[in-house]
């Protein structure tokens, strides 16, 4: 007896053990499935959202409106832009492009925009020593640039042309301020200069780049060797130009923060010419100046910064304006409605097809042969890979139809190809109607179709919508069956034979042809925004009609 | 002269594939009468009265022989399967309204005969829920849902549902056995008062139920009608053994 009760007591124990491990097995499953999930869409959402990008510049990371030329600052320039561009800073090396003409547009701003570029001809001073320091001996104004003879002028006609950058005097920064059309830009023009061995390939290192703390560490002494910022076995020396002219200033302000000191042990000059002779004369040595001037004279000894960018990705702009340059430029508003066409247009298509097939399979058709084959029929369409979709619609209703490559070829590929599921769900959720509605409805002396139609059908909804959510899912998110039937124009599809290009294949084409990743994370991000939108206004519809189902 | 019955059935026999399930039933129901079906489970009870309206033609393995007569007509022969649904009613052991309104469950029936009028479905909705007793409790809920409505007030509104087809015959199959002994009441109560308009036809598992309500009795048995008479013959005056067995509460 007693020992009977001590075996059903050690039987409990060991069921409760089961138990618990069970449940803590069930818990990291569900766990780990949920994080994995969170931090897929979380991190397609924030990318989508914030760019977060690191860049090398032959700049520094920061720069303010006045622009020294040389290492003097006897001359200062301001640059303004039109407010048309949308863009608050540029490195120095835009600068260049944008007058000699290496760069047409503002594919910096995004924006599909003529960059317009004025000058200060030669009689003023200042146009003189921006050609000379800026262009250099190499290159000339592009062909398009105009001339202005004064500031007053620049500032007119860089706010009356959309596009347009221009500099003037310092002095008329004011003017400049008061102009709404026009805005003053802050311009990167700082650069690191360094000895010839600092870029020299050492045990299969090399240095690449400065991290911007590592340029701080430099500069305020906290790095003493090339090692520790990534680079090869060197001894570090700065060099600082004295610490009361202007350019140490700025590059005080800009590349290391007011709070921070100069190196104790920096080697001080105070001109160009004494910095480049002690740089090259010091393995190891780096130093800072106008980068015009290093990239006129000595380009090779120019060290590359990295940036840290966070800006806002996915914009109203890229919502509401065209796609423009393959996308490289502009928005996607276009493919954004192409999209919406092609899911209302399946949704038309594919619900009555798979509703009707789901409905004559469970009500009509009994369990024959045929049915069975049928049925097996379009269990397996529900497996075939959506590619076979698009070359069979490609084939079919492209070519030999001849419905050409537009909606309504890849609308009818995409239903074909959803109508599995749809079948499938819907006749799920008829099943699962209970029998006894039908038999009250035929006693009532209702025919088999008033039963369908009145009972039948509406219990059934909330169930066939989860299809046709799922549908859709699929639709938006298919991307070879789309581009074989219903092509990759970018433009706002006009009719059902108009070639469209959806999101999904914009964001392929994003990134496969390395247009760009961000405007790629920007587009699932509306992709995921569009199913979210669908889902939850499928979940109040269904919570609408459940209410009669319920007590 | 012959006496005209609201339903008449002649050797009446049915099968589920092979197995009979009822033999030789001949029973006249009388008009305007409650008439108890009586037995033990599982001789045949609900398979005979969903011959009457022919629900038995929706299970494919069903074989029939004999004949019902509705007013003195075959209507496996000469009756259109709707139309017969229409004056012959059934109201099913599990109440079942459909998941929708109360009123949509009780216009459910016209509609589908046709009536879209809304002045014409208000009256009949109405009326039919009044006969059926339930008005008082869901005047002021007849556009909620159905399903909230208690056990009892649905098998109600399962018979409004009925009535609103405006049927003369009414087939209820062990109609409170789901429900509590006050909505059996309520019920019972009903049944009372639709007698006068309707000729019932119910099965019950419920001795004391059959006595309380009905005018006539016939007793099942394995799908034989033992016996079939007024209610007090049966239940004083058995002329069968098996019927006085099963009365007297031997088996069962
Ligand atoms: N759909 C069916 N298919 C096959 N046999 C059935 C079916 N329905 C009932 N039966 C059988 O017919 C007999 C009578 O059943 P039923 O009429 O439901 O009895 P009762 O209502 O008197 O309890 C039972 O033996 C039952 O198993
Ligand atoms: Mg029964």
């Amino acid at each position: 007896m007693k020992q009977r009760k001590a075996k059903i007591l050690q039987y409990t124990k060991k069921a409760r053990r089961a138990q618990k491990t069970a449940k803590t097995v069930l818990w990291l499953a569900a766990g780990v499935t949920i994080v994995i999930l969170v931090w897929i869409i979380g991190y397609v959402v924030y990318n989508g959202f914030v760019s977060d990008l690191h860049r090398e510049y032959p700049v520094i990371a920061k720069g303010g409106p006045e622009v020294i030329l040389d290492w003097q600052a006897e001359q200062t320039l301001v640059f303004i832009v039109n407010n048309s561009v949308r863009i608050e800073e540029l490195s120095a090396q835009d600068i260049i492009d944008f007058y000699c003409g290496e760069v047409r547009d503002w594919v910096i701003a995004k924006q599909d925009l003529k960059v317009k570029t004025f000058a200060l001809d030669m009689t003023a001073s200042l146009g003189k020593a921006f050609s000379e320091k800026v262009l250099g001996k190499h290159l000339s104004y592009n062909s398009n640039n105009r001339f202005v003879e004064n500031d007053e002028e620049m500032i007119k006609k860089v706010a009356a042309t959309i596009g347009a950058i221009g500099f003037i005097n310092p002095e008329k920064m004011e003017r400049a301020r008061n102009n709404p059309k026009v805005k003053i830009i802050n311009v990167r023009a700082i650069a690191l200069v360094a000895h010839p061995a600092v870029f020299e390939i050492r045990n299969q290192k090399k240095l690449r780049y400065l991290k911007e703390e590592d340029m701080r560490a430099i500069f305020s002494g906290n790095a003493h060797n090339w090692q520790e910022v990534n680079g090869i076995d060197l001894h570090i020396v700065p060099v600082l130009f004295n610490e009361d002219l202007a350019i140490a200033k700025q590059f005080k302000q800009f590349a290391l923060g007011d709070d921070k000191r100069f190196s104790l042990n920096a080697v001080h000059v105070d001109n160009q010419t004494d910095l480049m002779s002690v740089i090259n004369r010091n393995e190891g040595a780096v130093g800072f100046t106008s980068y015009f001037y290093l990239k006129n004279h000595f380009p090779d000894q120019i060290v590359k910064v990295e940036r840290r960018e966070v800006t806002p990705n996915l914009t109203l702009s890229y919502l509401i304006e065209e796609p423009k340059k393959f996308g490289k430029v502009g928005g996607v508003s276009t493919i954004i409605l192409n999209t919406v066409f092609m899911i209302l247009l399946t949704v038309i298509m594919a619900t009555p097809l798979g509703v009707g097939a789901a409905i004559f399979f469970t009500e009509y058709a009994g369990e024959g042969r045929l049915v069975r084959s049928l049925r097996f029929f379009t269990e397996t369409l529900a497996g075939i890979p959506s590619i076979i979709f698009g070359l069979f619609g490609m084939l079919v209703f492209v070519d030999f139809l001849g419905l050409k490559f537009g909606l309504l070829s890849g609308t009818l590929t995409i239903t074909l190809m959803v109508l599995p599921t749809i079948i499938r769900t819907a006749e799920e959720s008829l099943k699962s109607v209970p029998r006894a509605y039908r038999e009250e409805s035929f006693a009532l002396g209702a025919t088999r179709w008033q039963t369908v139609c009145g009972v039948i059908i509406p219990t059934a909804v909330p169930g066939i919508l989860t299809g046709v959510i799922l549908a859709i899912g699929r639709a938006v998110g298919e991307t070879a069956a789309v581009i074989l039937t219903l092509g990759n124009s970018p433009t706002l599809a006009r009719n059902l034979f108009s070639s469209a290009r959806v999101l999904s294949v914009h964001l392929y084409l994003l990134a496969t042809e390395g247009i760009s990743f961000e405007r790629a994370f920007a587009t699932g991000t509306i992709l995921i925004v569009i199913i979210l939108i669908v889902n939850t206004v499928a979940t109040q519809l269904i919570k609408k009609m459940n209410k009669m189902h319920k007590a | 002269m012959k006496k005209n019955y609201k339903i008449r059935t002649e050797k009446l026999n049915l099968f589920y594939g092979d197995v009979q399930a009822l033999v030789d039933i001949n029973m006249n129901v009388e008009y305007n009468r409650i008439t108890a079906l009586i037995g033990p489970s599982g001789c045949g009870k609900s398979t005979y009265l969903r011959t009457l309206n022919r629900m038995n033609d929706l299970i494919a393995s069903v074989k029939i022989d004999g004949t019902v007569y509705y007013d003195d007509t075959d209507i496996y022969k000469d009756y259109d399967v709707i139309e017969l649904r229409k004056r012959i009613g059934m109201v099913f052991q599990k109440p079942n309204p459909f998941p929708m309104s109360v009123y949509d469950n009780v216009a459910y029936g016209p509609r589908v005969h046709g009536i879209r009028k809304k002045e014409e479905l208000d009256s009949i909705v109405e009326k039919s829920i009044k006969a059926a007793a339930v008005w008082d409790e869901v005047a002021d809920r007849l556009h909620q849902p159905a399903l909230g409505l208690s056990g009892g007030q649905q098998q109600r509104l399962c018979i409004a549902r009925v009535l609103a087809v405006e049927p003369d015959v009414i087939l209820m199959d062990e109609p409170t056995s789901a429900l509590d002994p006050i909505s059996t009441a309520k019920i019972e109560d009903l049944l009372d008062q639709l007698k006068k308009k309707y000729t019932i036809i119910i099965v019950t598992h419920n001795m004391q139920q059959a006595g309380r309500i009905s005018d006539y009795t016939g007793f099942f048995l394995n799908g034989i009608l033992i016996e079939m008479g007024t209610t007090k013959d049966i239940f004083f005056n058995p002329q069968d053994k098996r019927t006085e067995d099963y009365i007297s509460g031997r088996f069962g």
